[in-house]
């Protein structure tokens, strides 16, 4: 009953986004009157998209087996929200999920589209409608999350049909999700976040596939997808940061990035994506790099799917190659068609666009931005040929080569310092031509700043050049946009006679995207001094424990209590009850564990991680057994920084969205 | 006049900031000391995800991090041990790509590709200082050629990089020694190494181009043990994967011997043996076998003994099997029963 429901809302979805094509298309060719006739198609995209996500969650909630997703990746113990989770935790429903969200994207760009109905936004729903009847007509064919199973197994469909008519034969229970998927809340709120941003892409893809095929030049694309664009690049900023910390948290490694492949490929897209931020700025503003502009939401998009080919293809063995199927290929034709396509139409339409604009001056900002776009550009160039590199020899010569952890970050942290420095210089310069003398000026007492805070890391936190480096820098990043505020407000108090702590919130009030901006730069500094501490600071052993037994371990004192066997409803968990003391006193008490699924008996160890503001005690049950414990004890000096700073480049991203909101309602009230 | 001396003062405190940071960091070290650490980053755990075995809390990872320390205390270098335990290990490749041979390029395109862009940016300015006075930016007539200039960069950009890959990835495969010549030939010690090790290797990379020598080296050692019902599989799992004449005659020569000890199966085991000499004639090994198969099983002590004395008309036998053909021989000649 459910699956025909999902099948009838997949097929809605389906028909929704090829009308929406044909519409959108014959409404970009030869406008109508006034946007008629896009709104219903849309309607049934959007419909059919959330009836088909309403019918996977019902069913998995109606622990409906007769379905094999259910059957295969859902089990009756399955706790709440993971049961929910499931829908998206699996190849088929991850599609079912960016049918959904690639719908209210273009929900969204309708909604704008009815305030300004013109050819650049029909046709941009139009491009919408292709990559909609790209994804539901996946679902319809090599992803039906609705198929019907005809052979059930012990806790599993062992055959099943597409063709909702036929009698089911349904197991009685099924196996449950990937037992890493079920460990943590975050695993069901970061697949969302990144799918948000990752289909956010699709936005300023499709108003620039349009806008080049309508031949029309100019910075219109840019300004109606701006939007979407910074609400991508927030919620991948977010993703990607829930991502890390899901790893640290329940992976037991100690880490949070590990370089993998399908990591890599959600950092490319972001990448770029930061990029595109940056470069459209200067289009915006100066009119230069029209074709670059063009080139980055391209790739941008091209490496979304080319992420969602990593992920859901299984061609790498990564953590997360958790499904393998017959949508590789499949994937992999769609990237080329997105590739050929769009690089094709722009080679197409590049003798009539007009030339960019050359720079007045290197020193500038759009040269600041335009160094900043080579750096992303070729950090993003590093992670993509290190992730792909070991896929094509081993494709082509069957050889395994590894590239890993060493090479990127000997790559990136060269890249990363240049960007810092690029973070601090670059705001405060003008645009057309800087003075490098007035610049220079501005940043002495930020440089003064990092300076005394590098001296200072020196003498008290470590010697080590990567401390010392990344905290002068991240200093540096934000004292120079920080002198800027209290500058400006200390000129502006001085104009009109008042307080300069009042005037702070003017300024900010004046250009809130530039403040925003500098917001997430702050965010991404605070990132980089957390990745310093914590890559160079942690300490680490191994400690063979039985009950009563104690280790001291950088400052603590480990007791090992007694083990422990919990029984939950859909897992066995072992562990072992650790109390921490610092000088006598008791800190705390943590569980490092090792959770059993099902019939699984290898177990996924949790660790157990006490945090302070100095840095994470973090402690991983190696093995436990009848003699005693192996525990590995590690320290994470500074981690939180990595958290808060990535919570605080999302926000920049957010606050930059209410500004540009508040910016619009400003002016159309002005034209009341 | 009066703004400066604050001025100079500032300066002052900026450079004494600057030559305190300088002084300070002389002699710092570049990074955190744990060698171990550093070096178990380098080598990918063969049987986590795209682990290291540095990070990577199984129980194969801490066997081998403590290989790595074993290898420190006997004074090998940081490339020798890498190179030591990814050639025990198959599976274990080795994280960071050397720069040189094959993957050079990976490490130099993209300072190469840094330098082009910083050109082309350079460039951008420079055609402006020509063209001067600056066109106004928005209705300019286009020179026909610039924008695609970009395009037909990226284009080529990309080809370069598809270009490079592809190369690279036939070079190699003319390479299979991964760089590591004259390491890798080193006589690697597997016997620091579990069974249970072993097997979890090959189970978790059966497809792996080097897992037959560890599938065999594993067989050998059950065989030596006795324990042949484990022996059999890995042995079979060799045939049927294609293997080189010099790996299919141990795996045969093997199996003929625990058919016959094992189940007493004479006609099979010569069989066996027989294709074994097909892969490799005169090989020592099968011949022996096969001799004391003839000589204990099928009780025809004149092809036995023709048998042996083709072992011994080989030079370059270890002195030890020599010995021991030696006696077989003397021993079936003058009629003795096989022990």
């Amino acid at each position: 009953m459910l699956g025909l429901l999902g099948d009838l809302g997949i097929v809605a979805g389906l028909a929704g986004s090829v009308w929406l094509t044909w519409r959108g298309w014959r409404t970009a060719a030869r406008p109508l009157e006034e946007g008629a006739g896009l709104g219903s198609p849309l309607k049934l995209m959007v419909v059919g998209a959330v009836t088909a996500m309403a019918a996977l969650v019902g069913a998995l909630l109606a622990n409906d087996f007769s379905l094999e997703y259910v059957a295969n990746h859902h089990s009756r113990s399955t706790p709440f929200p993971f049961n929910v989770a499931t829908a998206w935790a699996a190849l088929e429903g991850s599609i079912v999920l960016w049918g959904v969200i690639l719908a209210g994207y273009a929900g969204a760009t309708y909604l704008a589209y009815r305030r300004n109905p013109d050819r650049l936004g029909a046709g941009a729903l139009a491009v919408m409608g292709i990559i909609g009847t790209f994804f539901f007509g996946l679902m319809i064919t090599v992803a039906d999350p609705f198929r019907v199973c005809i052979e059930a197994g012990a806790a599993s469909c062992l055959n099943a049909s597409p063709w909702p008519w036929v009698a089911a034969s349904a197991p009685a229970n099924g196996p449950g999700p990937n037992p890493l998927l079920q460990n943590h809340i975050l695993m069901a709120i970061h697949p969302p976040m990144l799918y948000l941003g990752y289909v956010g892409l699709s936005v300023p893809f499709a108003y620039a596939i349009s806008g080049l095929a309508l031949s029309q030049s100019g910075t219109g694309w840019l300004e109606r997808s701006r939007r979407s664009t910074l609400v991508a690049w927030s919620f991948l900023s977010l993703g990607i940061l829930l991502g890390g910390w899901w790893a640290y948290e329940v992976l037991s490694w100690g880490g949070y990035w590990a370089w993998d492949p399908v990591e890599n490929a959600s950092l490319m897209p972001w990448l770029i994506a930061t990029a595109f931020i940056h470069s459209s700025l200067v289009q915006m503003r100066r009119g230069s790099l029209q074709t670059w502009n063009y080139v980055l939401v391209f790739t941008a998009f091209a490496l979304t799917i080319l992420g969602t080919f990593l992920t859901r293809s299984g061609t790498i063995a990564s953590v997360h190659s958790f499904t393998q199927s017959a949508i590789g290929p499949v994937l992999l034709g769609f990237l080329l068609v997105v590739l050929l396509g769009s690089f094709g139409l722009l080679a197409l339409r590049a003798p009539q666009m007009e030339t960019s604009p050359r720079l007045e001056s290197l020193f500038s900002r759009e040269g600041a931005f335009l160094a900043n776009n080579l750096v992303l550009a070729i950090l993003t160039f590093v992670v993509l040929s290190g992730t792909l590199y070991p896929l094509v020899v081993e494709a082509i010569s069957g050889d395994q080569v590894g590239v890993g952890p060493p090479f990127f970050q000997r790559m990136a942290i060269p890249l990363a310092f240049m960007l810092l420095g690029l973070m601090a210089i670059g705001p405060l310069v003008a645009w057309g031509k800087g003075d490098p003398s007035q610049v220079g000026r501005k940043l002495h007492r930020a440089l003064q700043a990092a300076l005394a805070a590098a001296v200072l890391a020196m003498f008290t936190i470590s010697r080590l050049p990567a401390v010392v480096g990344a905290i002068g820098a991240a200093t540096f990043v934000i004292a120079a946009s920080l002198d800027n505020l209290l500058t400006s407000a200390g000129k502006a108090a001085k104009a009109r006679d008042g307080r300069a702590t009042a005037e702070v919130g003017r300024v900010l009030a004046a250009r809130p995207g530039y403040w925003a901006g500098q917001l997430s730069h702050a965010g991404v500094a605070l990132v980089a001094v957390g990745i310093a501490l914590s890559s160079s600071l942690a300490l680490h052993s191994e400690h063979r424990m039985s009950p009563g037994d104690a280790v001291s371990f950088a400052g603590y004192e480990l007791h090992y209590v007694s083990p422990f066997l919990r029984s939950e409803p859909n897992r066995r968990v072992e562990g072992a009850t650790i109390e921490v003391t610092r000088d006598g006193q008791t800190v705390t008490v943590l569980e490092p564990r090792a959770g059993f699924y099902g019939e699984d008996t290898t177990g996924i160890t949790t660790p157990a991680v006490h945090s302070t503001l100095a840095g994470d005690l973090y402690l991983t049950l190696l093995s436990i057994d009848s003699i005693g414990i192996v525990l590995r004890a590690e320290t994470s000096p500074g981690i939180w920084l990595i958290w808060l700073g990535g919570l605080t480049v999302a926000a920049g991203g957010v606050i930059s969205l209410s500004a540009r909101r508040r910016a619009r309602i400003g002016r159309e009230t002005a034209l009341v | 006049m009066s703004d400066r001396w604050p001025r100079l003062l500032s300066w002052l405190l900026t450079a004494t900031l600057a030559v305190l940071l300088a002084v300070g960091m002389v002699g710092a070290p570049a990074g955190p000391a744990d060698r171990a650490t550093d070096i178990g980053e380098k080598i990918r755990c063969p049987v986590c995800q795209g682990e290291s075995i540095a990070a990577s809390p199984s129980q194969l990872a801490r066997d081998m991090m403590a290989m790595v320390d074993d290898l420190m205390a006997q004074g090998l270098s940081d490339d020798e041990i890498v190179a030591t335990i990814t050639a025990a290990y198959p599976g274990s490749e080795r994280l960071d790509p050397p720069l040189s041979g094959p993957t050079m390029w990976l490490w130099l395109l993209p300072a190469l590709a840094l330098l082009a862009g910083g050109w082309a940016i350079s460039r951008m300015r420079r055609d402006i200082a020509v063209n001067e006075p600056p066109p106004p930016p928005e209705d300019s007539p286009a020179p026909p050629n610039s924008n695609r200039r970009v395009i037909a960069g990226a284009g080529v950009l990309g080809l370069v990089f598809i270009g490079v890959v592809v190369f690279l990835a036939f070079n190699r495969q003319e390479n299979p020694d991964n760089g590591l010549s004259g390491i890798a030939d080193a006589p690697v010690d597997l016997s620091e190494i579990s069974n249970e090790t072993m097997e979890a290797v090959i189970s978790a990379n059966l497809d792996h181009p080097q897992i037959l020598s560890m599938r065999l080296a594993l067989a050998d050692r059950y065989f030596e043990e006795g324990d042949y019902q484990s022996a059999f599989p890995h042995y079979e799992a060799v045939l049927t994967a294609e293997p080189s004449p010099q790996l299919a005659v141990r795996a045969l020569s093997h199996l003929g011997w625990i058919v016959f000890d094992g189940n007493g199966e004479v006609e099979l085991a010569d069989s066996l043996f027989d294709r074994a000499l097909e892969a490799v004639p005169d090989d020592p090994f099968t011949l022996y076998l096969k001799g004391r198969v003839s000589w204990c099983g099928a009780d025809d002590p004149a092809q036995a003994a023709d048998l042996f004395s083709r072992v011994l008309g080989q030079s370059g036998l270890d002195p030890e099997v020599r010995q021991r053909v030696t006696n077989d021989l003397t021993a079936v000649q003058s009629g003795v029963t096989c022990p």
